[in-house]
């Protein structure tokens, strides 16, 4: 089942996300709107087209490919003369039938080295992933029935998680992600106490540590001396990572407790929720349910 | 008088006062107010205090239905009614994928105040754009299916449907209550 929708919507923080818990395989196809312009990132195609698409396989980025164009990572060995003419006119007739990715196809006959191959994944997905998280309001589609193109891709991956930290980092205009920010009196809960490989900055690993449900984003900002809206930034950063959930700070009494001896203006039942419902109850529930339904 | 008390949360606009009409006895009791701010745009009128209906079997047994307010700047009112709370269901609407992140905090909000059993109701499964109850429990950040919540498809204007779901509910309790009690045998 595809899924689609529109990045003012569901942004593309929470889609990596989303691609990365479910360990997704499919193509995302994003696409700008009308009249907005995202300047590509340094590409040695010419192609710019309104349209990206950015293959996963089980949760990892793959491949990034602004417009419909086919060959475009073989259009970029081939201007880059990495390659002799003969070796490409024999490759060309190999495209549609690799066995394994392009570049790792290449590599493995010594074609090309690793740094080429690096070079070609930073060209084509990291230079254009950071400007695609600049897009606010463009449709996405993400669609788990294609077969993705071995010819697109360079063998090199990265999960959705560190290209979402490296976009996120790189991210200027945050306008479209102001509702999705936690607010200030929030607190943040780390999931664990490992980092899972991922390698925070400073600052983010600051906040990380701090992140034990205690202190609120306001009291952590004035913790570290940063400005409130630098760590609900951070705190976006590593909630759209997983390492973190937003919070609200546990109340120091229960709200009703609160009210003292004074009169309380709402009675919610007569039920006390530390005790839970006797099986007699439920039983009884369930039968009159099945009989009303 | 044993009474069950059930919070109906959610999002705005996933449809909370509705599922308690369709299934409560009483003429539901809300706090139905003109809606100002931007959930005007999803519909005229919103829930800001709460809203409750009642369904009563035999003499001496009830269940009472809450439903909260849909939007943050009422929590207050999520806090009280949770924590005198048997069990609580989170309804999302399938084709609001905006909203995703706010039942999350909703849900968040609930579980750190009340460890009862939920049930996560999706509702405009129908829509076009719905997203799918797998997906969405990925989105709400359940990776492990053995760890969710029952999750169900309801229409939230259709008795049958919303009764139905009260039975995967009862039958979650009743599952719940199984567990501990072997806890606390073992």
């Amino acid at each position: 089942m595809s899924l689609a929708g529109y990045l003012s919507e569901y942004s593309l923080a929470e889609i990596f996300h989303f691609v990365r818990d479910g360990n997704k395989t499919g193509l995302l196809s994003l696409r700008k709107p009308l009249g907005m312009s995202i300047e590509p990132a340094r590409r040695s195609t010419t192609s710019n087209s309104d349209s990206y698409f950015l293959s996963f396989q089980g949760g990892r980025i793959m491949s990034v490919i602004n417009g419909l164009e086919h060959k475009t990572l073989f259009k970029t060995i081939e201007q880059r003369r990495w390659l002799t003419p003969e070796q490409i006119s024999t490759i060309e007739t190999q495209l549609s039938l690799l066995p394994q990715p392009l570049g790792t196809y290449l590599k493995s006959r010594n074609l090309i080295n690793t740094e080429q191959l690096t070079l070609l994944f930073n060209s084509q997905v990291i230079a254009p992933i950071c400007k695609l998280f600049e897009l606010h309001d463009g449709q996405f589609k993400f669609d788990p029935n294609v077969r993705l193109d071995h010819a697109e891709m360079t063998g090199i991956s990265l999960t959705a998680q560190e290209i979402s930290l490296l976009g996120l980092r790189m991210l200027k205009n945050w306008s479209g992600l102001t509702a999705k920010l936690p607010a200030p009196e929030f607190a943040l809960q780390r999931f664990s106490t490992e980092l899972n490989g991922l390698r925070l900055d400073s600052q983010e690993f600051k906040v990380w540590q701090l992140a034990l449900g205690e202190m609120s984003i306001s009291q952590i900002a004035k913790k570290l001396g940063l400005e409130i809206s630098k760590v609900q930034k951070i705190s976006f950063r590593l909630s759209s990572i997983g390492l973190v959930q937003e919070i609200s700070v546990e109340p120091p009494q229960p709200a009703i407790d609160r009210m003292g001896d004074a009169p309380k203006p709402i009675c919610v039942g007569g039920g006390n929720a530390n005790t839970p419902m006797s099986a007699s109850f439920l039983g009884n529930l369930m039968g009159f349910l099945k009989k009303k339904g | 008088m044993e009474i069950m008390n059930l919070v109906i949360t959610g999002t705005v606009g996933a449809g909370k006062s509705t599922y308690i009409r369709s299934v409560s006895e009483i003429e539901v009791v809300d706090t139905d107010r003109k809606a100002t701010d931007d959930v005007s745009d999803l519909k005229q009128n919103t829930t800001v205090a709460m809203d409750f209906g009642t369904l009563q079997f035999g003499d001496e047994m009830a269940l009472h239905i809450y439903g909260t307010p849909g939007q943050v700047r009422f929590d207050f009112m999520w806090e009280i009614l949770i924590e005198r709370a048997h069990a609580y269901v989170l309804l999302i609407a399938a084709h609001r994928p905006s909203e995703f992140h706010h039942a999350r905090r909703i849900m968040n909000f609930m579980n750190r105040r009340a460890q009862i059993p939920m049930l996560i109701g999706i509702t405009h499964s129908d829509c076009e754009g719905a997203w799918s109850s797998e997906d969405i429990a990925l989105a709400l950040g359940y990776q492990d299916m053995t760890q969710q919540p029952p999750i169900v498809l309801v229409n939230a204007e259709d008795g049958e449907s919303v009764t139905m779901s009260l039975i995967a509910l009862v039958e979650h309790c009743m599952r719940s209550n199984t567990a501990a009690a072997e806890m606390v045998g073992a």
